[in-house]
């Protein structure tokens, strides 16, 4: 047998051979890959066709931004939700990599236009013979400018532009079918010819009353003049005014939409009562008209409205989206005779979100929202979804597809104007950095912006197997390795990195200076007897200003360091079967000791830590027997510290990670799959109830979770649910997981009740034996006061008849339940 | 372990594989847990003398019991029995040669690695001797010694005891009460039920040749197995009897005589075969003469001799008075007092001729308790037996035999114990031991090693009257929380202890100088 090199490709899993010499190599462990077998010159090789991205299996993961990137605090905000960002450690040896994944509407720069400062509004134009679009026009409060580009992407700034008027806020400009241009301004509406700049037309409101607002349509100009009258003007007429109506001292118009789809229809909000009507442009009498306060203290006003076609009209009927003045976007089914219907109601921000359309595809638009967290509306799997975009402050947003930048869109923010293409849809976004080898463990470093990795390393060398351990420090921002990888090695073993974090420590002068705490392992050789004691050693390192990780200690430990934590600026370190507590000094920049002050022995062996500062406790899982949360007690009166066992889960579960939640409430996943939230029963009439963890909620998830992060985030008082941690498991799954809030929880449970009965799943597998707890010890016959988020989404997925089947008996309505499934979708 | 856990959050390991190769590991280290003990409360008759109760408890290095731990005894007249439930692993109860019956909450202790002296949340004094001429209080606890103890099939609310005073018992766990007394009329050495069963029959090995089996729904003696060939003056008593934990009507049971009988209870013979010691094959080989090719066929084709079994099968050449099956029914365990312990294959009947070498001692008139570890957390036939041999556990490979441990320190070879009236002394000897396990519902064990908050631990009882605690040792050094360059305090600490040690001995012990 000749065996013959043909190429490199993942860890395979599987190998499936697809005829017509293609290759699958299906991975666990990195990539999957297609290959194409090539005969060169009789000699086989592998030529790569398609790359199928896997961030499984996520050893350790870090959560970056929640919406904010302040200090060191994960603190977020519920609104950036579909805006955080996850850095994983992926893939095994070879394969290993550092991945970002963030689920969103990508947005990419494609270029700057300049620092212009405060942009109103933006539209794009051609020129008169111009195939695309080639103008920018971008609106201030007291100019108007135009840009030009030439087909190579050069920009010049116009002086004059097809007779515009550049002296004022421009309010709307837009090309008419037949080659003229429309122009609104606050002062005037104006009717140009674009090749000569000849004012065709032109028409102002009397007594020099400003034009508040301005919509339009191919046929229609519908303007507010003040905010008290509303005018439609025919733009097939050179401005014929068809319709002037004064809607009186009472009540002012907040804002005008003409639908770009409906010929005749224009909507209007008003400010005073809150209502939307839905208007005939002839006779501006309303059709249909909506309040949209539910209750007598909402004094909401509607700001911006679009009318148009999100989903395919097969699905769906054109949809009416106001945009409130306490950032909650409210869409309406509208029916061919003008009815609302269908209520449901989000929220995007904290203040009102601007809309901004993108021209559309097949007739079908989507929507631009910018508000503080701006987001994509859009039609998906016959659902409207809210995507968040990567465009954190952007204010106004024009789509500009040009030659020179096919396809992308204008993006102003609050300083600047840029280039940037967006994508049709969300995606999951994974860059990824290929580091050769396992990403043990990784920790953050917010005031760095590196990510300290614990690495792994294998190679084959002489047939022989050298497993390398390293420590090494990637950039967050260029999003690649920095520094000098430190290299981990003792002579006679093999030394595996196990835990890396960071810490804030004191240096010699006793200010507080970022570290990074590494904790290995040692493996003896079995073939060399190792001369030594030592089972594992702590490195502290800090980075000096080439951004090299250097050595400020070494430690030298009896056991095997499997975990750290810090607690109250002490270091916690999970030994092979002890939990100790450290006191860290440095002496010099280059070297400092450690004190043990306390330590612990649980059940078998602790395998991962989770720390509470405020009460001092310190969750240990367990290898073999779940949770024991053990308290550190200072040391007091000439006493030694000590670690208190307070109370502890009896079961057997093979824990793999804990997390805090809240209070005394701690999650647990163990081996088999399961995630159980443990609290500890402080309330507790006896002293047993009170050293006993109780499970206040359990479900299979049915991956073995490797680590568990939490986050904060701040959440509105009446949302449903709050988000807290987010679990990375061996399969490479991230999960999301979050508390009910105590007035949603039986509204939850019970609707999931429901909706398992009805659901059909794959293989008519019972959703409650799928989620039940399950271990050696023990079966549940259900899940346990937690809910499935996948299945609570597929209620969206079943007919309407369905919905209210599962309604019925519930309480809300199917629209509140609509609204309620639609707002917990917008979570992830 | 740690290469182990690294592969297990790649993947490359599965959950399973990982914990089998932990407990395979752990169940191999099992080392005595002096830390644990267990105090029924009595306390020495008389003051004790220093000197006196060194001389019981400090025989030699193996008992590492300090000289200065006062004397506790679970059952001061000796623990004969013990039973641990299989569902959690928390409640163990230990019968005493006293009558006396304690129930004891494992989990009084949560931390598996502190010290702990066990008390007893409830216990049963002997029954007294009713007054001539009246019936004893059938509420009232054992008069005799305890001979076996077991739990309830299905949970551990209530459980079972016999007793030398010829009764059954079955009890209520949480209120350490009697629900019911079944009086055999013969010493009853042990019983047992089945792990499975939707049947509720108790079947007890007594001194009466056939075995009886009690339905304690209808709360009587509902049926003896008697085999032809047992007639009452030829074979003596049964001194054991194991469930198979896989059909819920076939029992096995080793009498006097040598022979271990398997019964199929629901038919009106009974006996469906007998293990041959002499048979290394099993009904099922080639070459025996299937029944129904047999000309006669009919009524005489399901008697043993025509399936090609011996009628007089032995399967130890002396009393057998051990019997447990593998928690998957594959393999059937007996030992007896030819000090041999032999493993059957369930299926076939065959001698898998495992031979576990010379060091078996085995030669009490009674029950043996031995227990294989539960299948799952070892390889695939790669089980262990933990037998008791009189002053030692032994914990050998189930298959090949092979020695794993010996563990030793069970105190004194000889052992002051309250008698009736006043002390007598006594060979020690262990009398029992228990696995804790929980999560065993549905199965003959429980199968998560050392019940809900330790990595593993196996009970024993002796005829000194203590009860005494086996762990995993785990891996890694025991001095790991300690700082490496404080070893001058713990050296102190060597040091003063010698000291001590060194002054006991020289009030103690007769100098011995050479010259």
């Amino acid at each position: 047998m000749k065996v013959t090199k043909i190429g490199t490709a993942s860890r395979a899993s599987s190998l499936v051979y697809l005829d017509n010499d293609i290759l699958f190599v299906a991975s666990h462990y990195g990539n999957s890959q297609l290959f194409k077998l090539q005969h060169e010159n009789s000699t086989p090789v592998l030529q790569q066709i398609q790359l199928m991205m896997n961030i499984g299996p996520i050893m350790d993961f870090a959560v970056m931004d929640m919406g904010n990137r302040e200090g060191d605090s994960q603190l977020g905000n519920e609104y950036s939700s579909g805006q955080a960002r996850l850095v994983t450690g992926s893939g095994v040896f070879k394969d290993g990599s550092l991945r970002s994944v963030r689920s969103g509407v990508g947005l990419e720069d494609v270029g700057i236009l300049g620092d212009l400062e405060h942009t109103r509004s933006l539209f794009s134009l051609a020129t008169p013979g111009a195939q695309k679009v080639d103008v920018l026009i971008a609106s201030f409060l007291t100019e108007t400018r135009i840009f030009r580009f030439d087909p190579t992407g050069d920009v010049e700034e116009l002086e004059a532009f097809s007779g515009m008027d550049l002296d004022q806020q421009t309010l709307l400009v837009r090309s008419l079918p037949n080659g003229q241009l429309l122009q609104v301004t606050t002062s005037t509406a104006t009717l140009l010819d674009p090749e000569s700049g000849v004012t065709i037309a032109s028409w102002a409101p009397g007594g020099g009353k400003p034009i508040t607002n301005a919509s339009a349509n191919a046929e229609w100009l519908l303007l507010s003049v003040e905010g008290k009258e509303l005018v439609s003007i025919s733009l097939q007429g050179d401005l014929q005014v068809v319709r002037v109506r004064d809607i009186g001292n009472k009540e002012q118009i907040a804002c005008i939409h003409v639908a770009p789809q409906l010929t005749d229809i224009g909507v209007v909000g008003f400010w005073t009562a809150g209502t939307v009507s839905l208007i005939d442009l002839k006779t501006l009498e309303p059709l249909h008209g909506e309040l949209l306060r539910r209750t007598q203290e909402d004094a909401s006003v509607p700001r911006e409205l679009a009318l148009v076609q999100v989903l395919p009209p097969e699905v769906s009927g054109p949809m009416l989206f106001i945009a409130m003045e306490d950032g909650n976007v409210v869409t309406f089914n509208v029916s061919s005779d003008y009815r609302l219907s269908s209520r449901k109601s989000v929220i995007l921000g904290t203040r009102q979100a601007r809309f901004h359309l993108l021209p559309p595809r097949d007739n079908i638009y989507s929507i631009f929202a910018t508000t503080e967290f701006p987001s994509l509306i859009y039609g998906s799997e016959k659902r409207i979804i809210y995507s968040a975009v990567t465009a954190e402050d952007a204010t106004c947003v024009c789509s500009f597809d040009s030659e020179a930048f096919p396809d992308a869109i204008v993006v102003a923010t609050s300083s600047q104007i840029k280039i940037s293409h967006i994508d049709t849809q969300r995606t999951t976004h994974v860059r990824h950095l290929p580091m050769g080898e396992a990403i043990r463990r990784m920790a953050y470093s917010a005031s760095e912006k590196v990510f300290g990795l614990g690495c792994i390393g294998r190679e084959v060398v002489n047939g022989e197997e050298i497993i390398q351990s390293s420590f090494r420090l990637v950039d967050e921002i260029i999003f690649d390795m920095v520094g000098k990888p430190f290299q981990l090695a003792f002579p006679g073993v093999t030394e595996m990195v196990e835990a890396v974090i960071r810490a804030e420590l004191p240096d010699s002068y006793g200010n507080p200076v970022e570290r990074f705490i590494v904790g290995t392992t040692f493996n003896p050789d079995p073939d060399v007897a190792a001369n030594t004691t030592t089972r594992g050693r702590i490195f502290v390192f800090g980075i000096d200003s080439d951004r090299n990780p250097y050595m400020v200690l070494r430690h030298d430990l009896k056991g095997e360091c499997r975990a750290l934590a810090m607690l109250d600026g002490k270091i916690v370190a999970a030994l092979a079967k002890t939990v100790v507590v450290l006191q860290y000094e440095e002496l010099t920049t280059v070297s400092g000791r450690l004190t043990r002050l306390a330590s612990y022995r649980p059940s078998s062996y602790p395998v991962d830590l989770a720390v509470q500062s405020e009460t001092m406790m310190i969750a240990v899982s367990d290898l073999m027997k779940s949770l024991s949360i053990v308290q550190y007690v200072p040391g007091e009166n000439g006493l030694p510290p000590k670690l208190v066992e307070v109370a502890r889960h009896f079961q057997s579960a093979w824990g793999t990670a804990v997390a805090h939640i809240e209070g005394e409430s701690w999650l647990e996943a163990d081996q088999d799959g399961n995630l159980m939230v443990l609290r500890r029963n402080t309330e507790g009439v006896t002293a047993e109830d009170n050293r006993r963890l109780e499970i206040t909620s359990e479900m299979n998830l049915g991956e073995v979770v490797n680590k568990i992060r939490g986050i904060s985030v701040e959440s509105s008082p009446n949302a449903m649910i709050i988000p807290k941690a987010f679990l990375g498991t061996v399969e490479g799954g991230i999960y999301m997981f979050g508390l009910i809030a105590p007035h949603a929880q039986d509204l939850l449970l019970r609707f999931q009740a429901k909706l398992a009965t009805v659901i059909q799943t794959a293989g008519h597998i019972d959703f409650r034996t799928f989620r039940a707890f399950q271990n050696e010890e023990r079966q549940g016959d259900g899940p346990f006061r937690f809910l499935d988020g996948e299945l609570l989404e597929r209620f969206l997925d079943v007919d309407e008849g369905t919905q209210k089947e599962i309604c019925q008996g519930l309480g809300p309505s199917v629209e509140d339940m609509r609204n309620i499934v639609e707002e917990l979708r917008r979570m992830h | 372990m740690n290469s182990l856990l690294f592969e297990r959050s790649t993947g490359n390991v599965a959950p399973r594989e990982f914990a089998v190769v932990q407990t395979e590991k752990l169940l191999k280290s099992f080392r005595s847990a002096l830390r644990f003990r267990f105090d029924g409360g009595e306390r020495p008759a008389r003051p004790v003398v220093r000197d006196a109760s060194s001389a019981i408890t400090t025989p030699g290095p193996s008992s590492a019991v300090r000289p200065d731990t006062p004397l506790l005894w679970a059952h001061q007249a000796g623990v004969t029995a013990l039973a641990l439930e299989r569902f959690d692993g928390r409640i163990l109860i230990s019968g005493g040669a006293d009558a006396a019956i304690k129930i004891w909450d494992l989990e009084q202790c949560a931390n598996p690695s502190v010290s702990h002296t066990y008390r007893p949340v409830a216990s049963v004094p002997r029954a007294e001797i009713p007054a001539p001429g009246t019936q004893p209080s059938s509420s009232a606890g054992h008069r005799f010694g305890i001979t076996h103890l077991s739990f309830y099939p299905f949970d551990s609310d209530a459980f079972l005891s016999s007793s030398f005073d010829q009764t059954l018992k079955l009890w209520s766990a949480g209120s350490a009460r009697v629900s019911g007394t079944f009086n055999l009329g013969a010493k009853v050495y042990t019983h047992a039920t089945s792990p499975i069963a939707s049947h509720l029959l108790v079947a007890c090995a007594t001194q009466h040749p056939s075995v009886r089996l009690v339905d304690l729904r209808s709360s009587a003696a509902v049926q003896s197995l008697a085999s032809p060939g047992q007639s009452s003056g030829t074979a003596g008593a049964n001194l054991a009897v194991s469930w198979s934990p896989i059909h819920e009507h076939v029992l096995a049971s080793g009498g006097v005589d040598g022979a271990v009988r398997i019964w199929d209870i629901r038919k009106s013979s009974g006996l469906v075969a007998l293990l041959d010691q002499e048979d290394s094959l099993g009904i099922l080989h080639p070459g025996r003469t299937p029944a129904s090719s047999r000309p006669d066929g009919g009524a005489a084709a399901g008697s043993l001799p025509n399936r090609g079994i011996r009628m007089s099968a032995k399967a130890h050449t002396g009393p057998v008075n051990g019997l447990t099956w593998t928690d998957d029914g594959s393999f059937i365990v007996s030992a007896g007092h030819d000090r041999r312990i032999r493993v059957w294959d369930a299926a076939t009947g065959a001698n898998t001729l495992a031979n576990f070498g010379p060091t078996i001692r085995n030669n009490q008139l009674g029950s043996l308790m031995m227990f294989t570890s539960p299948t799952g957390l070892t390889r695939h036939k790669r089980e262990l037996l933990f037998f008791p041999n009189e002053s030692e556990i032994l914990v050998m490979d189930l298959h090949d035999g092979a020695m794993i441990t010996r563990l030793r320190g069970m105190g004194p070879s000889i052992a002051a114990v309250a008698a009736q009236r006043g002390e007598r002394t006594l060979k020690n000897r262990l009398t029992s031991i228990v696995w804790r396990g929980a999560g065993g519902g549905g199965s003959s064990s429980g199968t998560v090693m050392g019940g809900r908050n330790a990595p593993g631990a196996v009970y024993s009882g002796h005829l000194d009257g203590q009860i005494r605690a086996w762990m995993p040792q785990l891996e890694g050094l025991d001095d790991e929380g300690e700082d490496n360059d404080v070893d001058e305090a713990s050296g102190a600490r060597a040091k003063k202890r010698k000291a001590l040690d060194d002054a006991f001995k020289s009030l103690m012990g007769r100098q011995i100088t050479f010259s």
